[in-house]
């Protein structure tokens, strides 16, 4: 079987605009969620004060300058592409890509694209405030794909495309499809990217499903009250192993399933969690006990940590490998969340360190799984990720120890 | 010219199916309609026209969920769900209530999960959402999941709907400014063990799906028919109809509206079916 | 015994609500319940009802709680919203 090697990551979050940064927060135990006064919950905002330094490092980079030949502009509808490709120039650095090269495909998870630019303008326009003109200017970024136009119309890239947008699950699937993307000579990299911003939408309608916590969120607590929403970029380089001059972590394989239950809740049983992640574990080949540490969705909604809890309990056992989530750190940015999470994991799983639940006091009583309340050193080899989204959608990857530069 | 699929084992059309927005009326008379969107009803519609042709029992929309539990499923979508997301976004702005069903159902990814309740499929699913290739990537991401091993059989819808109003945004890129077409589109594919279990025999098997992100195709030759889009997402119903209709080898290009296009081209002989299990 | 007109005004909120348009209306009274073996509706239907009765009769749940036990029937929907409309008088 291919190997598919991690050999270039950058991220934009609520915690901190490195993977670096991502983990030396994870490590104090520094969270980077804020409670908004105006609508009294707890939701991770990116630092938006960055974003001009962040735009002129692009603008002076000398394949920025190639991507954007007349700079990436000080409009603030920017925000997607500098946030992006910021992610790219990072991870590409780490890969020791000066350009992006042949044969290279990308996967980008999204599920609400340029919305937080159009929302206010469609009512608007619905009102009659503002004029179909206007509008129609207003969206013209609504295609989930506009951000990778850089990079297709500019010809940097030849590979296939694809943009997911499977809910929360997205970033997690789009990695399963890039390992098999890879593993099977479909292409010889691939790119996986997404970017997710807090909006109107996003906030207003998880609150009126009851989902959001007034607090950062607790996983898998017997007090647990909701989830925090947040906003993040990610994006992971990842290479077939005997071309990667970097080498990170490897990624092993990834499955799916489908609940087939509810529209938004997990079936409690974590019976389709379950199939995602024998499917993964089979296509990674390796067996259930290498499992060192299990890191989840925990969003610390009262359904997702119950199902998800029940599923590991299933697999693993009365005795599972430390299980924990990390969204007390860096709240859920719904489809960018594998995305990230993986990137925390690894940076996790070089430092020796599986991270603990940060919030997390006293179990509920239904889960049996053992939660890791706090980080632990612990000379991790394998990780298994899992990811849930709405559609009852279920995804699973497996994370392999790899180190060091050829 | 991007390679978006190219398979070393056959992968089947064991069934295609399309629809429109006026099969759709009242719909929401049986009751597991209640809270369906419009793309929700097309992309059944087109589903359950494909499910009728498929010889086993695995065709109902009730009877034997089980056969179905191991398919995956894709949907494909351009601008999703857009109707319901200005419902939600205006009851919000006018009335200052957030309606729980309305976000519910405005994600793209919506559909997918109506229809796997639906029908009861519990294998691999995925929802693409890639402009006007939204249709052919959902082609190509069932076409990935059949060959990871993922699944035997995919189910791949794809829908884009008008919605009223909004015709000159959505239409922005087209020629004139205005979109006019909407519709629904379904193809189920398997490979040889799933077409088995299906019973069914293949309408053609996809020998390439590519992408010219550059504008300009070159000059179709003899069995190549040229045609342009009239929705985003149409992809997919265009490579329905025409297998439908062609008898020979062949090559489909579809002209998106930027100048950009998509070409697919299947096996569609008499030697195909023979060739096929079952 | 709830007043006829709140229960009305009641099942014709909950029906335009969650689009119970085929549903036929003289089959429901006080004593239908919402979930299994009533009107069948799920539990984002429920939360969608709770927001359409807050709305229609300027009502205010105070938790959750207190939601599950109003929000089991047409009649302790009607008694919660002729219990809070008659407090604010």
């Amino acid at each position: 079987m291919t190997e598919v090697t991690i050999s270039g990551t950058g991220c934009i979050t609520c915690l901190g605009n490195s993977p670096e940064d991502l983990l030396a927060a994870a490590l104090s135990g520094q969270h980077g969620l804020s409670t908004d006064p105006h609508l009294g919950l707890t939701l991770g905002y990116t630092n938006e004060s960055l974003i001009p330094s962040l735009r002129s490092a692009i603008n002076n980079h000398p394949y920025g300058r190639s991507l954007f030949p007349n700079g990436i502009s000080e409009d603030i509808r920017t925000m997607p592409l500098v946030y992006l490709y910021s992610c790219l120039l990072a991870a590409m650095k780490q890969a020791q890509w000066d350009h992006i090269p042949k044969d290279t495909g990308v996967i980008f998870a999204t599920t609400t694209g340029y919305v937080p630019y159009w929302e206010d303008d469609l009512v608007a326009f619905q009102a009659g405030k503002i004029s179909e003109q206007d509008f129609t200017v207003s969206f013209q970024d609504h295609p989930l794909s506009r951000p990778l136009d850089p990079l297709f119309q500019g010809r940097h890239i030849d590979g296939p495309l694809r943009i997911v947008t499977s809910a929360c699950a997205a970033g997690t699937q789009a990695l399963a499809l890039a390992h098999q993307w890879i593993a099977l000579g479909k292409v010889q990299r691939c790119i996986v990217a997404g970017t997710e911003l807090l909006s109107t939408l996003t906030i207003r309608g998880f609150n009126s499903l009851s989902l959001i916590s007034k607090n950062p969120c607790a996983p898998f607590d017997q007090n647990r009250d909701g989830i925090n929403l947040s906003e993040a970029a990610g994006l992971i380089i990842l290479e077939r192993a005997d071309l990667a001059k970097t080498k990170i972590a490897s990624l092993s394989g990834g499955g799916m399933s489908l609940d087939s239950y509810d529209m938004t809740s997990p079936d409690p049983s974590g019976h389709g969690i379950v199939r995602a992640i024998e499917a993964a574990l089979k296509n990674a080949s390796i067996p259930a006990k290498t499992i060192d540490w299990i890191h989840t969705h925990g969003t610390g909604s009262q359904a997702n940590d119950i199902a998800e809890a029940a599923a590991m309990s299933h697999i693993f056992g009365s005795v599972t490998p430390p299980v924990s989530s990390t969204k007390g750190l860096h709240g859920h940015a719904l489809a960018v969340s594998g995305i990230i999470e993986t990137i925390l994991c690894i940076e996790a799983m070089n430092h020796k360190t599986i991270l603990g639940t940060l919030n997390h006091q006293q179990a509920d009583e239904k889960i049996k799984a053992c939660i890791q309340k706090e980080n632990l050193a612990f000379d991790v080899r394998r990780i298994l990720k899992t990811t849930l989204g709405f559609g009852g959608v279920n995804a699973a990857i497996v994370l392999t120890h790899g180190l060091g530069t050829n | 010219m991007v390679l978006l699929t190219q398979q070393k084992k056959s992968i089947f059309v064991a069934a295609v199916g399309t629809a429109k927005r006026n099969e759709c009326i009242d719909m929401d008379r049986d009751p597991s309609f209640r809270k369906a969107t419009l793309p929700m009803m097309m992309a059944w519609q087109a589903l359950n026209k494909a499910l009728k042709s498929v010889t086993t029992e695995a065709r109902s929309d009730d009877e034997n969920r089980a056969n179905r539990k191991d398919w995956g499923l894709v949907f494909g979508t351009s601008h999703g769900e857009l109707e319901v997301t200005k419902d939600f976004l205006v009851t919000l702005a006018t009335k200052g209530l957030a309606r729980p069903i309305l976000f519910q159902n405005s994600l793209h990814h919506s559909t997918l999960g109506f229809i796997s309740l639906k029908l009861g499929i519990s294998g691999p699913g995925i929802t693409v959402s890639n402009h006007f290739f939204s249709g052919e990537d959902a082609i190509s991401a069932a076409i990935d999941l059949i060959e990871g091993g993922h699944c035997d059989v995919a189910v791949t819808v794809a829908v884009d709907t008008l919605v009223h109003g909004l015709e000159a945004a959505l239409g922005q890129y087209y020629p004139g400014g205005q979109i006019e077409g909407e519709g629904a589109g379904c193809l189920i594919l398997a490979n040889a063990a799933g077409l088995k279990r299906l019973g069914a025999k293949p309408l053609a098997a996809f020998d390439r799906i590519s992408i010219n992100h550059q504008a300009g195709i070159g000059k179709p030759k003899d069995g190549h028919i040229e045609v342009s889009s009239d929705y985003d997402a149409d992809g997919l119903e265009k490579i329905a109809h025409y297998l439908q209709e062609a008898k020979t080898l062949q090559t489909l290009s579809l002209k998106k509206p930027d100048g950009t296009s998509a070409t697919i081209q299947w096996r569609h002989s008499s030697k195909e079916r023979e060739s096929a299990p079952c | 015994m709830q007043s006829p007109q709140v229960v009305t005004n009641v099942i014709e909120t909950i029906f335009d609500s969650v689009n119970l348009r085929f549903v036929d209306k003289t089959t429901v009274n006080e004593n239908t319940v919402l979930g299994q073996g009533g009107l069948g509706l799920d539990s984002v239907d429920i939360l969608e009802v709770v927001v359409a009765i807050e709305h229609r009769f300027g009502v205010k749940l105070q938790d959750k709680k207190s939601g599950v036990e109003a929000f089991q029937s047409v009649g302790t929907i009607a008694k919660f919203v002729e219990t809070n409309t008659d407090a604010t008088h």
